[in-house]
């Protein structure tokens, strides 16, 4: 992205405040990865700003023939994300709420215990396979993107992914459905 | 609701977050704080293994002088074992 690159230029010739434009643009997704990764959020938005951070720190090591900033600044993020994950307690799977009866899921109440069920099982997921997941689905990131970021070949990015959506479809169909 | 439309309700529902008004502000003034303190240790052993660490040049540079200085001391050497 042309408009991206004569920001990061302005910012390592010192003009500091261009790096706000990089702050609108990248925040919420940065915010939302590290919260959907580390599922903490009292803390994802500190996390985020050590993120910001270390990126404007490193600006000058940014290559863009090596990858695109969002990728850089993900990569970051993943990093940032896993200290702090190591830090924290891991849920297991036998954590996860009790199984209910399979139900009609019709009403708010129905819906609301999916929602949970979803959730606790994403987060419940090895760490591998909840940030390839996060970064698949709801970042839209493309597997080539999300296999620079993770360090490893593309068909292993396609195997987490996969093996994630299929403990949510299990969740989902311990609940009564069966489409994922 | 089709549990398919569950799934992607919830997946909407991940997506949609906000982030604090203040969170922008909190960086810049962090990021202000260090070059704040950079020019007053810009001398010191950790800004200076930053700056090596960042830039490439510099990292060729230190490559070179240590190579330089190593050779003239080589150089050195041998000639006072001759002498």
């Amino acid at each position: 992205m042309t408009h991206e690159t004569e920001i990061i230029r302005q910012v390592l010739e010192g003009d500091i405040e261009s790096f706000r434009l990089l702050l609108a643009r990248y925040e919420k997704p940065v915010v939302r990865m590290i919260r959907n990764i580390t599922y903490d959020k009292e803390s994802c938005e500190d996390i985020a700003q050590d993120v910001f951070l270390a990126a404007y720190k490193k600006l000058a090591s940014f290559d863009r023939a090596r990858s695109s900033f969002s990728t850089w600044l993900f990569t970051i993020a993943r990093n940032k994300s896993i200290n702090a994950l190591k830090k924290k307690r891991p849920l297991s799977m036998s954590e996860l709420p009790e199984k209910s009866n399979p139900h009609n899921p019709s009403d708010d109440m129905a819906k609301r215990e999916f929602y949970d069920q979803l959730d606790k099982t994403l987060e419940a997921l090895p760490s591998r396979q909840r940030r390839a997941f996060v970064l698949a689905e709801f970042e839209k990131l493309s597997y080539a993107e999300i296999a620079q970021i993770e360090g490893v070949r593309l068909g292993t990015i396609k195997s987490r992914i996969n093996r994630a959506k299929k403990k949510l479809r299990t969740a989902l169909e311990e609940f009564g459905g069966d489409v994922v | 609701m089709k549990t398919e439309e569950i799934y992607n309700t919830w997946k909407e529902q991940k997506k949609q977050i906000e982030v604090s008004k203040s969170f922008s502000g909190k960086v810049m003034n962090r990021i202000y704080q260090y070059e704040r303190n950079k020019c007053k240790s810009l001398f010191n052993a950790q800004s200076l293994i930053e700056l090596m660490s960042a830039h490439t040049l510099a990292k060729a540079g230190l490559i070179l002088t240590g190579g330089v200085v190593g050779f003239i001391r080589v150089v050195f050497v041998v000639t006072m074992v001759l002498e």
